[in-house]
């Protein structure tokens, strides 16, 4: 599976008075790449840049208002295209008063899974982010890292062929942010096409491939992670140490020769 | 219907009942209920011989307030902050009228519970301690489940069609302008209006053809039942009509931009 952005672009309406307005601020614009089966891409750039509503495109839960997101060649906002889709919101929304257990049974129901097959790929998720442990909790009564490796598992569930991932890694401890790393690296050695935003450049280093900077909705810049981290990329990224990938954002920041 | 379009209904249905009925609001209202009718059990004393009718009215009165007000708040809400039924279930391979039609259909039955929950109450004390018959008292159970069932519909119709917070006003104003124009006096509506109070008759829910007669419910279950078959019948289309209009209008909806979004 391969997900594609071909001249994407998406705004939201300005807001007004009431909540009323003709006018448009852009999120996105014109954004063109391709992440090939079994690549993990890199999506960085700093807060407002664009990379969530990039993602939430991707993964159809947008429209755009011109240009195409495409999973396997089909539009992303059909059903048929998110058949073998995973994905992970910015932030963790679950359905009320569920365990973990239900949960990942009910994402595997309404991804095409039904009664003990759905159970088995529920735990075969689980298993794969280490909550096992949690899976008899309620997911409200989890702690932030539980609750995004929860979000994790249920886009992992059944195999998805497209990984659409919004900072999956934030807040979670070492160990367990290590278990997700191989979790999704796992997926995209399986043939799943894989892309995240990240902030942090050592996970960056772990996990992808290619990275890509959006800046103001724009795509900055692309290049390999690994001469990117080197600091001798394309986009002539600093060696700053650990520092590095705020250099680059930096650097790519408009208005920067 | 194909299983492949029942099987994840059913689940979002059962999930949303799940979610409902663990809701702090939902047990904040029936407890209410009992304290309204323990209220009126404590003014009882002062009703000169129609004891039983007060805790009987104020619970009955508490348990619709209190619905109206669950039904237009959690209908009003059912589709969500954009994003819209929650990215969680907007990403996978279903239909967002689907995740809609499955979020009504768990949030009616959960309104169902509630007033079940309500009318055994209410019928334990008034068949045990008042000798009103249990058919009647049932009757009125479900009268009020329909009340709230066409609610709930008119709440889940603005949602689909507006953020929460302005669904909320509508769906209040709407069912609140349906209650008010079902107890204008017939022909109270000066003659150049007509038309257009013969066209609200038709669109706003019409909550008097909702309730008992005034000479009550008969005491034997058939009777009840067929005196109920008529609000039962409008209920069904009325709702059934409001939800389908919700359906239609949602997709478009649920995955544009809004404001709210960053």
């Amino acid at each position: 599976m391969e997900i594609r952005a071909r001249s994407l672009t998406c705004s939201y309406p300005a807001a007004g008075l009431v909540g009323l307005s003709v006018r448009r601020r852009p999120a996105v614009r014109d954004l063109t790449f391709e992440v090939a089966a079994g690549e993990v891409v890199a999506l960085a750039g700093k807060n407002g840049s664009g990379k969530s509503t990039t993602l939430r495109l991707l993964a159809g839960l947008l429209r755009p208002d011109s240009g195409q997101a495409l999973l396997n060649g089909i539009p992303a906002t059909s059903a048929e295209a998110r058949r073998r889709l995973g994905y992970v919101a910015e932030s963790d929304d679950f359905p009320r008063g569920l365990s973990v257990r239900r949960i990942l049974e009910y994402a595997a129901v309404l991804a095409g899974y039904r009664g003990r097959r759905a159970r088995r790929e529920a735990a075969i998720a689980a298993e794969a982010v280490g909550i096992e442990e949690w899976f008899e909790v309620s997911g409200e009564a989890c702690s932030h890292g539980i609750r995004r490796r929860i979000s994790l598992a249920q886009a992992l569930v059944g195999e998805p062929g497209a990984l659409i991932l919004d900072e999956v890694l934030t807040g979670l401890d070492p160990v367990a942010r290590a278990q997700a790393i191989q979790a999704i690296r796992r997926a995209a050695d399986g043939g799943a096409a894989v892309i995240a935003s990240l902030h942090d450049g050592a996970a960056l280093r772990a996990l992808a491939g290619r990275l890509i900077v959006l800046a103001d909705g724009v795509v900055a810049g692309g290049f390999p992670a690994e001469t990117a981290a080197a600091g001798s990329g394309p986009g002539g990224a600093p060696d700053v140490g650990t520092d590095w990938l705020a250099a680059l954002l930096d650097e790519s920041a408009p208005g920067r020769s | 219907m194909s299983a492949a379009l029942v099987v994840p209904l059913a689940a979002t249905a059962l999930v949303t009942l799940r979610g409902f009925v663990s809701e702090k609001g939902l047990i904040a209202a029936l407890l209410l209920v009992l304290a309204a009718m323990g209220f009126g059990a404590v003014l009882s004393d002062a009703s000169l011989g129609h004891e039983g009718r007060l805790e009987a009215d104020a619970g009955w009165a508490a348990a619709e307030l209190l619905g109206w007000v669950l039904a237009v708040a959690y209908g009003a809400a059912l589709a969500g902050r954009p994003g819209v039924l929650g990215s969680f279930a907007l990403a996978r391979p279903v239909s967002a009228a689907l995740l809609l039609g499955g979020r009504f259909l768990g949030l009616a039955a959960g309104f169902f519970l509630y007033t079940a929950a309500v009318t055994m109450v209410l019928a334990a004390w008034l068949t045990a301690g008042q000798g009103a018959a249990p058919a009647a008292v049932a009757g009125m159970g479900w009268l009020l489940f329909l009340r709230l069932l066409v609610v709930l519909a008119a709440a889940t119709f603005f949602a689909a069609v507006a953020r929460p917070a302005v669904a909320v006003a509508l769906a209040a104003a709407f069912c609140f302008a349906g209650w008010f124009a079902g107890n204008l006096a017939p022909g109270a509506s000066p003659s150049g209006l007509r038309p257009l109070s013969g066209l609200a008759e038709f669109v706003l829910p019409n909550f008097p053809g909702l309730e008992a007669p005034l000479a009550g419910l008969p005491a034997v279950w058939a009777e009840v039942a067929v005196a109920l078959s008529g609000p039962t019948l409008y209920a069904a289309l009325y709702a059934g009509a409001m939800v389908l209009a919700a359906l239609a209008a949602f997709p478009s909806r649920a995955r544009r931009p809004l404001p709210a979004a960053s």
